[in-house]
């Protein structure tokens, strides 16, 4: 082994591992923050038990494997990747379903294929689908964004307790009136019926801003040198044409672009859940088709299915081409 | 041509050296050690046959094997096996040849200069050791190739060429006249990057346009060093897979290789090359002409007395070494391995302790910095499971083995010793199955010569057993007729 391998040897920038995953790391946090502050408590009980369990169950896993426990944690990947995925759920979102997921990312996710580096899907995706399957209704009942946030009020912390365990009937007749489907579901069937939509009213801002600061995340990302911009930018250009190409042919679907765009987990999906490493291609024109692909296919998920949001399914199907669209292109290239 | 006429390389690294780097220019000369060693393996690895006998007196440039010859006078003592400078750390058969001291030579006086050059056993100096005559006629074959000089060297820690073009511009210039010459081309580019101030000065000095040499500077960008690298970027074509220059009609030699062509030409064999060598931190550096053969730790010795601060280098590490420069080159324990003509650049001192590496992430940080566009993560999957077919899928001998992926990848994985690793399972196995394929050759030789015989054998005792019979009919017949005119007698 030559002796180059020190960090920063010869004037290279070398990121570590551990880095870029806690890069990452660091550029959720305002998301984050941001949707703890809109959704209330629920959210962080989510974050907290999620990345517990996946630590938890990596741990064990590595332990069965028989490989190094400490430097494996230490890297951050099982972090994030539960990280991601208590994002993606809504904030009542029961324990049992929870920790079934997360326990689901953790062993289907990762290291039935092997672990970090070997695992042909998206980690956080899997966990996501196995639970959008498995607990439709549950993963589609969203509470009203403002509703029981207050932090500093010990009835609601006993509210979203009683709700985590005991799922939304625990509040008996009320809980309709602080739960709405996705925000996008609600949007959707507004417009099927053809009410007219008054986009601003629809527009909640908490939404608006969750996106705008998983944005923000990813270009820090993107300076940080941690992220390319192919994928994200290649994504979000595919999904406005998409759009764009609905709206033409369909114009019952009239939502503009720009709201469009920034509604859902399109933001988050294209700067932090596509450009995951492990499951993305390498080469920079299998990098555009890939992340082309994730944006069409989330926009078609989105509007043609019963699904509220096409952003994991999208990036799950997009992640099974990967290895065909690295060898395709690297020897096209070539040949 | 100036820099705008350069073409982008795809990739690569712009690396940065110490600057308060002494990097001394001068050609020191390694003193003539009593032994030599000379192992009989091509750049293929191939084993060849000696044609010497043991206690045989040889002169300097009298071949030994094909394409070995000896570089310097003396007495062939031994056959043994005996370590050489390869990352494998394995023995080959060498001949030992004890020196006289005389430096006795013979002459090299073929007629067509491609004998004498291939006479004067030049290889390349630069990168795989090429023999310089068959890469030649390649290139002939193609009419009037491009002749590219490369003396883009470009890894921190090697300046052998450097030092080379510092003290002999003139030399350097008149041996690519020679080579335009010989090749029947109109001029030669001469590749150098654009950091090597005092070796240009040194050049432009001697005017090279009266030596059709056509200087052409790069920006520093590590490995254009390496040929498929620098045809990209002097003229735009990327190499296929399966390509190499010739097959573009490029002809692309190193530097030192040029002077080796033109002292062949004047006669002189190609014994010896210039080394450098440099401390493990890139602080200090000399170059020093060695003749082939040399072993590693006597040539380290010469270089600690006459530089304190790679004596002290050395005091500190004693039992390792690295063999190349800092990003290709490869440890080996420093023994009395042979300086090949590969051997460009030896590092000495204690190496940086290599971090453990973690796994791949897929992070594609390897694939940006490739210069040669592979996809080293997929490749590095492939060797460690010693997949030899799907690393040829993503390229394996598309790799210049340069060490850009090593230097970026997040998890510390030695990617290009891997892929070393690699390249030398796959040449072994081809060996083993051109082995087999002679071996089965023999056999069906064998069975057909044996089927053959027996065959003839059939028929020629089907054709005796035929003459027989008609022999014994014959007989017959005679018997008959005797008979018949015995019968007939009486009555007559
Ligand atoms: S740089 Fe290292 S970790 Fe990243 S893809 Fe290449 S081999 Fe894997
Ligand atoms: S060592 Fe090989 S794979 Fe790695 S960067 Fe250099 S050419 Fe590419």
């Amino acid at each position: 082994m030559s002796g180059a391998l020190t960090h920063n040897r010869l004037g290279v920038k070398r990121l570590k591992t551990s880095t870029i995953m806690s890069s990452v790391m660091l550029a959720l946090i305002p998301g984050s923050i941001l949707m703890v502050y809109w959704l209330g408590p629920g959210v962080l009980m989510n974050l907290t038990v999620s990345v517990l369990v996946a630590v938890a169950c990596e741990a064990l896993c590595l332990r069965c494997r028989q490989r190094a426990i400490t430097p494996m944690i230490a890297d951050g990947s099982i972090v994030l990747a539960a990280w991601l995925l208590a994002l993606c759920l809504p904030p009542a979102f029961p324990f049992g379903p929870l920790i079934v997921g997360t326990l689901a990312m953790c062993v289907l996710g990762k290291h039935l294929y092997g672990g970090l580096g070997q695992n042909l899907f998206n980690p956080a995706m899997v966990g996501y689908a196995v639970l959008l399957v498995s607990f439709p209704t549950a993963m589609t009942t969203w509470t009203q964004p403002g509703e029981l946030t207050a932090f500093n009020d010990t009835a609601n912390w006993g509210s979203w307790w009683a709700l985590k365990w005991h799922g939304v009937s625990s509040l008996g007749g009320s809980w309709d009136a602080i739960t709405q489907a996705t925000p996008l579901d609600h949007l959707r069937s507004l417009e099927r019926q053809s009410l007219i939509v008054d986009v601003d009213a629809l527009h909640s801002p908490p939404w608006r801003a969750l996106s705008l600061a998983w944005l923000a995340g990813g270009l820090y990302l993107l300076v940080r040198g941690i992220i390319r911009w192919h994928i994200p930018v290649a994504m979000l250009v595919a999904a406005a044409l998409t759009h764009l190409a609905y709206r033409f042919f369909f114009p019952e679907y009239s939502l503009p672009l720009l709201p469009a765009l920034f509604y859902g987990a399109l933001m988050l999906g294209a700067f932090f859940i596509a450009t995951d490493p492990v499951t993305a291609p390498s080469s920079v024109r299998s990098r555009l088709c890939y992340g082309a692909g994730i944006g069409v296919l989330s926009m078609v998920i989105r509007t043609s299915s019963n699904y509220p949001e096409g952003v994991a399914f999208a990036v799950l199907l997009m992640n099974a081409t990967t290895p065909l669209l690295d060898r395709w292109f690297v020897l096209d290239k070539r040949l | 041509m100036n820099h705008t006429d350069i073409h982008p390389l795809s990739g690569g690294l712009a690396l940065s050296v110490p600057t308060n780097a002494h990097i001394d220019a001068t050609l020191h000369t390694a003193p003539l050690a009593p032994q030599l060693y000379l192992p009989l393996v091509d750049y293929s690895r191939t084993v060849l046959q000696p044609n010497v006998t043991l206690g045989q007196s040889v002169l300097a440039g009298q071949s030994v094997a094909r394409g070995i010859i000896a570089p310097s006078s003396g007495t062939i003592t031994a056959y043994i096996e005996h370590s050489w400078p390869h990352p494998s750390n394995t023995q080959v058969p060498t001949l030992v040849l004890q020196s006289d001291g005389q430096d006795r030579f013979i002459p090299i006086d073929h007629v067509h200069p491609l004998e004498r050059i291939e006479a004067a056993a030049v290889h390349g100096l630069g990168g795989a050791g090429f023999s310089t005559a068959a890469k030649i006629r390649k290139a002939c074959e193609f009419g009037r190739p491009t002749l590219v000089v490369n003396a883009v060297e470009c890894e921190p820690g090697i300046a052998c060429d450097d030092a080379l073009m510092q003290q002999q511009p003139r030399a350097v210039l008149e041996a690519c006249r020679s080579l335009i010459e010989l090749l029947g081309v109109y001029s030669a580019q001469f590749a150098i990057e654009d950091d090597k101030q005092l070796a240009l000065n040194a050049l432009q000095a001697c005017e090279p346009e009266q030596y059709a040499v056509d200087i052409v500077t790069l920006p520093v960008i590590y490995p254009s060093g390496a040929e498929a690298p620098l045809i990209q970027r002097l003229t735009g074509i990327a190499l296929e897979y399966d390509q190499r220059a010739a097959d573009v009609g490029v002809v692309c030699l190193n530097v030192a290789t040029v002077l080796s062509i033109h002292n062949a030409l004047q006669g002189r064999p190609a014994v010896d090359r210039i080394v450098s060598i440099t401390t493990q931190d890139l602080h200090h550096s000399i170059n020093i002409r060695t003749r082939f053969g040399t072993p590693v730790n006597a040539l380290m010795t010469f270089a600690a007395s006459i530089n304190p601060a790679i004596a002290t280098a050395l005091q500190q590490n004693s039992s390792t070494i690295t063999v190349g420069g800092p990003l290709s080159g490869f440890q080996k324990t420093l023994d009395t391995s042979p300086i090949l003509a590969t051997t460009n650049a030896l590092l000495v001192g204690p190496a940086d302790p290599v971090p453990t590496p973690s796994a791949c992430i897929r992070c594609a940080e390897c694939t940006v910095a490739c210069p040669v566009n592979l996809l080293p993560q997929e490749l590095y999957t492939a060797a460690v499971t010693e997949d030899i077919d799907t690393a040829n899928r993503y390229l394996l001998d598309v790799c210049v083995l340069c060490g850009c992926c090593d230097l970026v990848c997040p998890a510390d994985i030695p990617l290009t010793s891997w892929f070393r690793f690699a390249k030398d399972a796959k040449r072994q196995r081809q060996q083993e199955q051109t082995a087999a394929t002679l071996a089965r050759a023999r056999s069906d030789n064998h069975n057909e010569r044996e089927t053959r015989r027996a065959q003839e054998k059939a028929e020629a005792d089907a054709a005796r057993r035929a003459q027989a019979a008609q022999r014994k009919e014959s007989a017959a017949d005679i018997k008959a007729a005797i008979a018949r005119a015995k019968n007939r007698r009486p009555r007559s």
